[in-house]
Protein backbone atom coordinates (compact mmCIF):
# COMPACT_ATOMS: atom_id res chain seq x y z
CA UNK A 1 0.00 0.00 0.00
CA UNK A 2 1.42 3.37 -1.00
CA UNK A 3 2.10 5.64 1.95
CA UNK A 4 -0.01 8.51 0.62
CA UNK A 5 0.53 10.67 3.66
CA UNK A 6 4.25 10.56 2.93
CA UNK A 7 3.69 11.42 -0.75
CA UNK A 8 1.49 14.32 0.35
CA UNK A 9 4.24 15.52 2.69
CA UNK A 10 6.81 15.30 -0.07
CA UNK A 11 4.64 17.40 -2.36
CA UNK A 12 4.11 19.99 0.36
CA UNK A 13 7.85 20.15 0.99
CA UNK A 14 8.52 20.64 -2.72
CA UNK A 15 5.90 23.37 -2.80
CA UNK A 16 7.34 25.11 0.27
CA UNK A 17 10.97 24.89 -0.72
CA UNK A 18 10.82 26.10 -4.28
CA UNK A 19 14.52 26.62 -4.42
CA UNK A 20 16.88 27.68 -7.13
CA UNK A 21 17.18 24.10 -8.40
CA UNK A 22 14.00 24.56 -10.42
CA UNK A 23 13.01 20.95 -9.73
CA UNK A 24 9.27 20.42 -9.30
CA UNK A 25 6.86 17.58 -8.69
CA UNK A 26 3.18 17.83 -9.58
CA UNK A 27 0.44 15.22 -9.32
CA UNK A 28 -1.08 14.15 -12.62
CA UNK A 29 -4.35 12.92 -11.20
CA UNK A 30 -6.03 13.21 -7.83
CA UNK A 31 -4.94 9.82 -6.58
CA UNK A 32 -1.19 10.63 -6.31
CA UNK A 33 -0.10 7.43 -8.01
CA UNK A 34 1.02 9.25 -11.14
CA UNK A 35 3.03 12.43 -10.99
CA UNK A 36 5.14 14.59 -13.23
CA UNK A 37 8.62 15.75 -12.32
CA UNK A 38 10.30 18.70 -14.00
CA UNK A 39 14.04 19.31 -14.08
CA UNK A 40 15.92 22.09 -15.81
CA UNK A 41 18.88 20.98 -17.90
CA UNK A 42 22.09 21.62 -15.92
CA UNK A 43 24.06 24.72 -16.88
CA UNK A 44 27.24 24.05 -18.83
CA UNK A 45 25.87 20.86 -20.42
CA UNK A 46 24.23 20.23 -23.81
CA UNK A 47 20.94 20.13 -21.87
CA UNK A 48 21.22 23.73 -20.67
CA UNK A 49 18.15 25.80 -21.37
CA UNK A 50 15.90 22.76 -21.72
CA UNK A 51 13.10 21.75 -19.40
CA UNK A 52 12.73 18.01 -19.01
CA UNK A 53 9.54 16.27 -17.94
CA UNK A 54 9.68 12.97 -16.11
CA UNK A 55 6.76 10.57 -15.74
CA UNK A 56 6.55 9.21 -12.23
CA UNK A 57 4.52 6.15 -11.26
CA UNK A 58 4.33 5.26 -7.60
CA UNK A 59 4.66 1.53 -6.88
CA UNK A 60 2.44 -0.20 -4.31
CA UNK A 61 5.34 -0.53 -1.88
CA UNK A 62 6.42 3.14 -1.86
CA UNK A 63 8.55 4.29 -0.02
CA UNK A 64 10.03 0.82 0.40
CA UNK A 65 10.22 0.41 -3.35
CA UNK A 66 11.66 3.04 -5.71
CA UNK A 67 9.32 5.27 -7.71
CA UNK A 68 9.23 4.38 -11.40
CA UNK A 69 10.61 7.29 -13.37
CA UNK A 70 11.17 7.83 -17.05
CA UNK A 71 11.68 10.81 -19.28
CA UNK A 72 8.65 11.89 -21.28
CA UNK A 73 10.76 14.59 -22.94
CA UNK A 74 13.04 13.10 -25.55
CA UNK A 75 16.67 13.33 -24.48
CA UNK A 76 20.01 12.28 -26.00
CA UNK A 77 22.08 10.81 -23.18
CA UNK A 78 24.05 7.55 -22.75
CA UNK A 79 22.07 6.48 -19.68
CA UNK A 80 18.62 7.38 -20.97
CA UNK A 81 16.84 5.52 -23.75
CA UNK A 82 16.41 7.81 -26.75
CA UNK A 83 13.35 5.72 -27.63
CA UNK A 84 11.49 5.14 -24.39
CA UNK A 85 13.03 7.59 -21.93
CA UNK A 86 13.95 4.73 -19.56
CA UNK A 87 16.64 5.78 -17.09
CA UNK A 88 19.61 3.70 -16.00
CA UNK A 89 20.29 4.93 -12.48
CA UNK A 90 21.13 2.73 -9.50
CA UNK A 91 19.06 4.60 -6.92
CA UNK A 92 15.96 3.96 -9.03
CA UNK A 93 16.76 0.26 -8.86
CA UNK A 94 18.71 -1.70 -6.27
CA UNK A 95 20.26 1.29 -4.52
CA UNK A 96 16.93 2.84 -3.55
CA UNK A 97 16.48 3.73 0.11
CA UNK A 98 13.29 4.88 1.81
CA UNK A 99 15.19 7.92 3.08
CA UNK A 100 15.34 9.14 -0.51
CA UNK A 101 12.43 11.17 -1.85
CA UNK A 102 10.95 12.08 -5.22
CA UNK A 103 12.87 15.34 -5.00
CA UNK A 104 16.22 13.74 -4.18
CA UNK A 105 15.68 11.17 -6.95
CA UNK A 106 15.05 14.01 -9.41
CA UNK A 107 18.18 15.79 -8.14
CA UNK A 108 20.10 12.57 -8.87
CA UNK A 109 18.65 12.44 -12.38
CA UNK A 110 19.73 16.03 -12.90
CA UNK A 111 23.22 15.06 -11.73
CA UNK A 112 23.15 12.16 -14.20
CA UNK A 113 22.51 14.66 -16.99
CA UNK A 114 25.72 16.43 -15.92
CA UNK A 115 27.80 13.27 -15.57
CA UNK A 116 26.94 10.53 -18.04
CA UNK A 117 28.23 7.01 -17.37
CA UNK A 118 28.80 5.67 -20.89
CA UNK A 119 30.28 2.44 -19.53
CA UNK A 120 26.93 1.50 -18.01
CA UNK A 121 24.68 2.56 -20.87
CA UNK A 122 20.94 2.48 -21.29
CA UNK A 123 21.20 3.52 -24.93
CA UNK A 124 24.11 1.76 -26.61
CA UNK A 125 24.04 3.98 -29.71
CA UNK A 126 24.31 7.17 -27.68
CA UNK A 127 26.99 5.68 -25.43
CA UNK A 128 29.10 4.64 -28.39
CA UNK A 129 28.82 8.07 -29.93
CA UNK A 130 29.72 9.64 -26.57
CA UNK A 131 32.91 7.58 -26.35
CA UNK A 132 33.99 7.60 -29.99
CA UNK A 133 32.85 10.96 -31.23
CA UNK A 134 32.25 13.29 -28.32
CA UNK A 135 31.77 16.44 -30.39
CA UNK A 136 29.03 14.84 -32.46
CA UNK A 137 27.42 13.63 -29.24
CA UNK A 138 27.42 17.16 -27.82
CA UNK A 139 25.84 18.68 -30.90
CA UNK A 140 23.23 15.92 -31.15
CA UNK A 141 22.33 16.30 -27.47
CA UNK A 142 22.11 20.06 -27.91
CA UNK A 143 19.93 19.70 -30.99
CA UNK A 144 17.57 17.36 -29.13
CA UNK A 145 17.41 19.85 -26.26
CA UNK A 146 16.54 22.66 -28.68
CA UNK A 147 13.98 20.56 -30.49
CA UNK A 148 12.24 18.69 -27.70
CA UNK A 149 13.00 20.35 -24.37
CA UNK A 150 12.39 24.00 -25.13
CA UNK A 151 8.86 25.14 -24.79
CA UNK A 152 8.91 28.42 -26.57
CA UNK A 153 6.15 30.89 -25.94
CA UNK A 154 3.36 31.55 -28.42
CA UNK A 155 4.91 34.85 -29.42
CA UNK A 156 8.25 33.19 -30.16
CA UNK A 157 6.53 30.59 -32.32
CA UNK A 158 4.62 33.29 -34.16
CA UNK A 159 7.77 35.31 -34.70
CA UNK A 160 9.69 32.32 -36.07
CA UNK A 161 6.96 31.42 -38.55
CA UNK A 162 6.39 35.03 -39.63
CA UNK A 163 10.13 35.27 -40.29
CA UNK A 164 9.71 32.37 -42.68
CA UNK A 165 7.43 34.55 -44.73
CA UNK A 166 3.92 33.66 -43.61
CA UNK A 167 1.34 36.25 -42.65
CA UNK A 168 0.75 36.99 -38.95
CA UNK A 169 -2.96 36.13 -38.89
CA UNK A 170 -2.40 32.99 -40.94
CA UNK A 171 0.38 31.88 -38.56
CA UNK A 172 -1.75 32.46 -35.45
CA UNK A 173 -4.64 30.45 -36.78
CA UNK A 174 -2.33 27.62 -37.89
CA UNK A 175 -0.71 27.44 -34.43
CA UNK A 176 -4.09 27.51 -32.77
CA UNK A 177 -5.50 24.73 -34.93
CA UNK A 178 -2.38 22.62 -34.30
CA UNK A 179 -2.75 22.81 -30.53
CA UNK A 180 0.41 24.90 -30.17
CA UNK A 181 2.65 22.46 -32.04
CA UNK A 182 4.80 24.68 -34.20
CA UNK A 183 6.04 21.88 -36.45
CA UNK A 184 2.49 20.84 -37.22
CA UNK A 185 1.57 24.49 -37.77
CA UNK A 186 4.42 24.83 -40.25
CA UNK A 187 3.22 21.76 -42.12
CA UNK A 188 -0.25 23.23 -42.35
CA UNK A 189 1.10 26.54 -43.59
CA UNK A 190 3.23 24.83 -46.20
CA UNK A 191 0.40 22.65 -47.47
CA UNK A 192 -1.63 25.77 -47.97
CA UNK B 1 39.85 -22.07 -34.47
CA UNK B 2 41.00 -21.78 -30.93
CA UNK B 3 44.10 -23.60 -29.97
CA UNK B 4 44.32 -26.23 -27.31
CA UNK B 5 46.50 -23.90 -25.31
CA UNK B 6 43.69 -21.44 -25.05
CA UNK B 7 41.49 -24.10 -23.66
CA UNK B 8 44.05 -25.43 -21.26
CA UNK B 9 44.46 -21.93 -19.95
CA UNK B 10 40.74 -21.42 -19.92
CA UNK B 11 39.98 -24.59 -18.06
CA UNK B 12 42.53 -23.83 -15.40
CA UNK B 13 40.99 -20.42 -15.04
CA UNK B 14 37.59 -22.08 -14.78
CA UNK B 15 38.94 -24.32 -12.09
CA UNK B 16 40.33 -21.40 -10.15
CA UNK B 17 36.99 -19.69 -10.32
CA UNK B 18 35.21 -22.75 -9.01
CA UNK B 19 37.69 -23.05 -6.18
CA UNK B 20 37.49 -19.41 -5.35
CA UNK B 21 33.70 -19.43 -5.54
CA UNK B 22 33.93 -15.75 -6.10
CA UNK B 23 31.58 -13.86 -8.30
CA UNK B 24 34.02 -14.17 -11.18
CA UNK B 25 32.32 -17.25 -12.51
CA UNK B 26 29.04 -15.59 -13.25
CA UNK B 27 30.79 -13.04 -15.42
CA UNK B 28 32.28 -15.78 -17.56
CA UNK B 29 29.30 -18.06 -17.85
CA UNK B 30 28.16 -16.65 -21.19
CA UNK B 31 31.67 -17.23 -22.53
CA UNK B 32 31.75 -20.76 -21.21
CA UNK B 33 28.41 -21.58 -22.75
CA UNK B 34 29.28 -19.89 -26.04
CA UNK B 35 32.61 -21.67 -26.34
CA UNK B 36 31.04 -24.99 -25.54
CA UNK B 37 28.41 -24.46 -28.20
CA UNK B 38 30.91 -23.35 -30.81
CA UNK B 39 33.22 -26.23 -30.25
CA UNK B 40 30.28 -28.53 -30.62
CA UNK B 41 29.41 -27.06 -34.01
CA UNK B 42 32.90 -26.92 -35.38
CA UNK B 43 34.00 -30.37 -34.54
CA UNK B 44 31.10 -32.53 -35.41
CA UNK B 45 33.21 -35.12 -37.14
CA UNK B 46 35.78 -35.48 -34.47
CA UNK B 47 33.59 -35.08 -31.46
CA UNK B 48 35.01 -38.02 -29.64
CA UNK B 49 38.52 -36.75 -29.82
CA UNK B 50 38.26 -33.07 -29.28
CA UNK B 51 35.04 -32.27 -27.58
CA UNK B 52 33.33 -34.04 -24.82
CA UNK B 53 30.65 -31.78 -23.47
CA UNK B 54 29.20 -32.80 -20.19
CA UNK B 55 27.02 -31.46 -17.49
CA UNK B 56 28.34 -31.03 -14.03
CA UNK B 57 25.76 -30.61 -11.34
CA UNK B 58 26.98 -29.34 -8.06
CA UNK B 59 25.57 -27.40 -5.19
CA UNK B 60 25.89 -23.90 -6.35
CA UNK B 61 27.49 -20.96 -4.70
CA UNK B 62 26.09 -17.55 -5.20
CA UNK B 63 27.66 -17.18 -8.64
CA UNK B 64 25.02 -18.88 -10.71
CA UNK B 65 22.08 -17.47 -8.81
CA UNK B 66 23.46 -14.01 -9.38
CA UNK B 67 24.00 -14.70 -13.04
CA UNK B 68 20.42 -15.71 -13.61
CA UNK B 69 18.72 -13.26 -11.32
CA UNK B 70 20.98 -10.41 -12.34
CA UNK B 71 21.31 -9.16 -8.82
CA UNK B 72 24.02 -9.14 -6.27
CA UNK B 73 23.31 -10.22 -2.78
CA UNK B 74 24.68 -7.46 -0.67
CA UNK B 75 22.11 -5.23 0.92
CA UNK B 76 19.23 -6.99 -0.74
CA UNK B 77 18.67 -9.74 1.74
CA UNK B 78 16.54 -9.24 4.83
CA UNK B 79 18.37 -8.33 8.00
CA UNK B 80 18.61 -11.11 10.54
CA UNK B 81 15.65 -11.22 12.90
CA UNK B 82 17.85 -11.23 15.98
CA UNK B 83 19.73 -8.14 14.81
CA UNK B 84 16.43 -6.36 14.27
CA UNK B 85 15.08 -7.45 17.64
CA UNK B 86 18.28 -6.43 19.41
CA UNK B 87 18.21 -2.82 18.28
CA UNK B 88 17.61 -0.58 21.27
CA UNK B 89 14.09 0.86 21.33
CA UNK B 90 13.60 4.39 22.58
CA UNK B 91 10.27 5.90 23.55
CA UNK B 92 10.21 9.49 22.42
CA UNK B 93 9.63 11.74 25.42
CA UNK B 94 8.55 15.33 25.91
CA UNK B 95 11.97 16.74 25.12
CA UNK B 96 12.10 14.64 21.92
CA UNK B 97 15.24 13.09 20.62
CA UNK B 98 18.11 15.18 19.56
CA UNK B 99 19.28 15.32 15.98
CA UNK B 100 16.38 15.71 13.66
CA UNK B 101 12.69 16.34 13.79
CA UNK B 102 11.27 13.40 11.94
CA UNK B 103 11.51 9.76 10.93
CA UNK B 104 13.25 9.68 7.54
CA UNK B 105 11.06 6.82 6.33
CA UNK B 106 7.51 8.09 6.90
CA UNK B 107 8.60 11.76 7.22
CA UNK B 108 6.32 12.16 10.24
CA UNK B 109 7.69 14.38 12.97
CA UNK B 110 8.57 12.63 16.19
CA UNK B 111 5.80 12.90 18.70
CA UNK B 112 5.66 11.93 22.30
CA UNK B 113 5.19 8.21 22.83
CA UNK B 114 6.55 7.15 19.42
CA UNK B 115 8.78 4.10 19.58
CA UNK B 116 12.03 4.61 17.73
CA UNK B 117 14.58 1.92 16.96
CA UNK B 118 18.24 2.90 16.98
CA UNK B 119 20.44 1.13 14.48
CA UNK B 120 24.09 0.30 15.26
CA UNK B 121 25.07 3.34 13.16
CA UNK B 122 22.95 5.43 15.57
CA UNK B 123 20.33 6.41 13.02
CA UNK B 124 16.82 6.34 14.44
CA UNK B 125 13.56 5.56 12.73
CA UNK B 126 10.10 4.57 13.85
CA UNK B 127 10.42 0.99 14.94
CA UNK B 128 7.69 -0.23 12.62
CA UNK B 129 9.02 1.81 9.67
CA UNK B 130 12.55 0.48 9.86
CA UNK B 131 11.42 -3.07 10.61
CA UNK B 132 9.49 -3.11 7.35
CA UNK B 133 12.57 -1.95 5.44
CA UNK B 134 14.96 -4.32 7.21
CA UNK B 135 12.59 -7.16 6.38
CA UNK B 136 13.63 -6.59 2.76
CA UNK B 137 17.08 -4.98 2.86
CA UNK B 138 19.76 -5.25 5.51
CA UNK B 139 20.99 -1.67 5.20
CA UNK B 140 20.45 1.60 7.01
CA UNK B 141 18.22 3.87 4.92
CA UNK B 142 20.39 6.87 5.80
CA UNK B 143 23.98 5.62 5.53
CA UNK B 144 23.71 2.08 4.09
CA UNK B 145 25.34 0.63 7.19
CA UNK B 146 25.11 -3.10 6.69
CA UNK B 147 23.20 -5.14 9.22
CA UNK B 148 23.83 -8.88 9.53
CA UNK B 149 21.71 -10.69 6.96
CA UNK B 150 19.31 -13.52 7.55
CA UNK B 151 21.20 -16.74 6.92
CA UNK B 152 19.61 -18.64 4.09
CA UNK B 153 20.07 -22.37 4.14
CA UNK B 154 22.62 -22.79 1.36
CA UNK B 155 21.93 -26.50 1.10
CA UNK B 156 18.49 -25.87 -0.31
CA UNK B 157 19.83 -23.92 -3.21
CA UNK B 158 20.97 -26.23 -5.93
CA UNK B 159 22.17 -24.85 -9.19
CA UNK B 160 23.60 -26.30 -12.33
CA UNK B 161 27.02 -25.46 -13.59
CA UNK B 162 27.66 -26.38 -17.13
CA UNK B 163 31.16 -27.60 -17.61
CA UNK B 164 32.84 -29.19 -20.58
CA UNK B 165 36.09 -30.84 -21.28
CA UNK B 166 38.16 -30.78 -24.37
CA UNK B 167 40.70 -33.17 -25.66
CA UNK B 168 41.56 -35.41 -22.83
CA UNK B 169 42.11 -36.01 -19.28
CA UNK B 170 43.66 -32.91 -17.87
CA UNK B 171 40.83 -30.50 -18.40
CA UNK B 172 38.13 -33.09 -17.81
CA UNK B 173 39.64 -33.82 -14.45
CA UNK B 174 39.60 -30.16 -13.73
CA UNK B 175 35.90 -30.00 -14.35
CA UNK B 176 35.26 -33.15 -12.38
CA UNK B 177 37.25 -31.78 -9.50
CA UNK B 178 35.06 -28.79 -9.63
CA UNK B 179 32.05 -31.05 -9.67
CA UNK B 180 32.98 -32.79 -6.50
CA UNK B 181 33.69 -29.63 -4.69
CA UNK B 182 30.64 -28.35 -2.90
Amino acid sequence: MIDFSRVQKELQDCERNQDSSGIRVCPKADNLTRLTGTIPGPIGTPYEGGTFQIDITMPEGYPFEPPKMQFSTKVWHPNISSQSGAICLDILKDQWSPALTLKTALVSIQALLSSPEPKDPQDAVVAEQYMKNYQVFVSTARYWTETFAKNSSLEEKVRKLVEMGFGDAQVRSAIESSGGDENLALEKLCSG
Amino acid sequence: MSSENDFAEFSSMFERMIQGRGDGLSRFLPVIVALAAREDDDDQESTNQTTNPMLVMIRSGSGLDDFFSGVEKQGRSPASKSAVENMPRVVIGEDKEKGGGSCAICLEEWSKGDVAAEMPCKHKFHSKCVEEWLGMHATCPMCRYEMPVEEVEEEKKVGIWIGFSINAGESRNAAEDGGRRS
